[in-house]
């Protein structure tokens, strides 16, 4: 379903993303794990479409992220770190905005609004203004605003980061929801956030990925904080391990 | 185009429920009310002085109306920035440019819904300020046609700046930024000829030509001439076309 192949980015002379190769089945729950600054961000971005690749490429739903970039855009579902809400809008007038700017079709509006108003339990919230939504309430909101078209890609970027311990719970309850439907990368770098939630990890570190399997086999022998810092002294992320 | 409505309702819709919108008309009209009656006051000192004079011309359209217009190009040059600085500029500071941009969205089209927004509202705040002109209408008998046409000439003179400041909200995430920079580059448009009549020949010509205070003036005088349709549109589509590159400039870097 999501393919990347010697995807990389350069500013200057940094190399945030380095030949980064990935494939990732359907249905898959994956967990993009790495420290801050790893390059999961520029990854992200790259695979929503909002910044070139320098070279090489990915593909998601089988569509070129540079080539067919507004096909890409169709397929994916994207809660960005702050969830974007127009705060003078109220959450079912938010959600018909997103609805119509996905190309959701008039007639299948309403539908779209209430399936996602009861799949991320917002019914009595929706005719709260986004301003006034607590910060759990707004990454549902923004989850909700993902799944408006039923794309078959959910791209999350840190989607529990700011959340109170009930409302991380409630959250990732979501996130398990959305698996064998879609295929969903979950950037974090709580881990346990990825062992709670994800069937697959790929971890990144300097841009270049550090682990990459199925969860099960990643924690086989050890704990995945154990890999997780084996794999970050590997790359020479100095300071971590201590 | 249909997504560009969405986005331009939205706009819309969101500068509505701010109080900024209300306060920019409010302003506008307080601005205008006093030019416009302070000009009036100084036509019938005129009219006083004509009863002696009986051959003075004395015309409302002359008196009133056009430096009324004068007046307020003046006063919408200082509003346009309040209403172009947040278009973009907003979107990228409350992360809401994330949403649109990994959206099935061309770049034109945001650009496209957020200049017909800013078109709209500004269309808005003219007519509200055409209240004073009217009233003349009712209560006199000026000439209607060159008020029309003065009209026409500020709304493309706004629609024209606005495009520009579209641009300048589009390269930044401070909305204070996109204003003072579209107010400066405004000022420094609308002044550009000051010293084209020491300068003589080309170059007079050349800043003469790009100041759209130049193609505002026939408009004034109640004359439409096609050279000034031109500037204003080919200064819109510059507008946008820049506001456009400043996009797809972000996305490869």
């Amino acid at each position: 379903m999501i393919q990347a192949v010697n995807l990389t980015k350069r500013y200057g002379q940094l190399t945030a993303v380095s030949a980064v190769n990935f494939s990732i089945p359907q249905g898959e729950i994956v967990g993009l794990l790495g420290p801050n600054g790893a390059g999961k961000s520029s990854t992200i971005r790259m695979l929503t479409t909002s910044l070139r690749p320098t070279s090489g490429t990915a593909t998601i739903a089988g569509f070129d992220v540079v080539k067919n970039a507004a096909d890409v855009r169709r397929a994916i579902g994207f809660l960005p770190e702050t969830a974007p809400l127009y705060g003078e809008l109220r959450v079912e007038e938010f959600l018909r905005f997103v609805a119509k700017l996905k190309g959701v079709s008039r007639p299948e509006l309403k539908n779209a609004i209430e399936r996602v108003i009861d799949s991320c339990s917002l019914e009595e919230y929706r005719h709260r203004l986004c301003s006034q939504l607590s910060k759990g309430l707004r990454q549902r909101v923004g989850l909700a605003q993902a799944l408006i078209h039923q794309p078959p890609v959910i791209i999350l970027d840190e989607p529990s980061s700011g959340l109170d311990p009930v409302q991380m719970v409630a959250i990732r309850k979501l996130i398990r929801s959305l698996g064998g439907k879609h295929t969903v990368i979950l950037s974090t770098h709580l881990l346990q956030e990825v062992t709670e939630t994800c069937s697959r990890v790929i971890m990144i570190a300097r841009g270049s990925i550090a682990i990459e399997g199925p969860l099960a086999e990643v924690v086989k022998e050890k704990s995945l904080e154990t890999r997780f810092l084996e794999a970050l002294e590997i790359q020479g992320v100095g300071g971590v391990a201590a | 185009m249909k997504r560009a409505l969405t986005i331009a309702r939205r706009e819309i819709f969101s500068q509505l429920v701010t109080p900024l919108f209300f306060v920019l008309c409010a302003s506008y009209l307080i601005l205008g009310g006093f030019f416009f009656f302070s000009l009036l006051l100084q036509f019938n000192s005129v009219l006083e002085q004509a009863k002696a004079v009986p051959e003075t011309v004395t015309s409302l359209n002359e008196w009133v109306i056009r430096p009324f217009l004068e007046t307020l190009e003046i006063v919408t040059l200082f509003l346009l920035p309040l209403l172009t600085m947040r278009l973009i500029a907003e979107e990228r500071s409350q992360a809401t440019f994330e949403l649109l941009k990994t959206s099935p969205v061309r770049r034109s089209e945001i650009v496209l819904g957020k200049y017909l927004a800013f078109a709209s509202l500004y269309a808005v705040v003219l007519l509200l300020a055409f209240v004073f002109p009217v009233t003349l209408m009712f209560l006199a008998d000026p000439e209607v046609a060159p008020a029309v046409c003065g009209f026409l000439g500020l709304l493309l003179f706004g629609w024209a700046l606005g495009a520009l400041g579209l641009a300048v909200s589009s390269l930044t995430r401070h909305q204070m930024v996109a204003g003072a920079i579209s107010l400066v580059l405004f000022l420094v448009l609308y002044l550009i000829d000051t010293p084209a009549p020491q300068l003589g020949g080309i170059l007079g010509a050349i800043l003469s030509a790009i100041t759209p205070a130049s193609h505002t003036d026939n408009f004034v005088k109640g004359v439409v001439e096609s050279g000034d349709c031109v500037y204003f549109v080919s200064v819109i589509f510059l507008g946008l076309f820049l506001a456009n590159r400043a996009l797809d400039w972000e996305e490869l870097h």
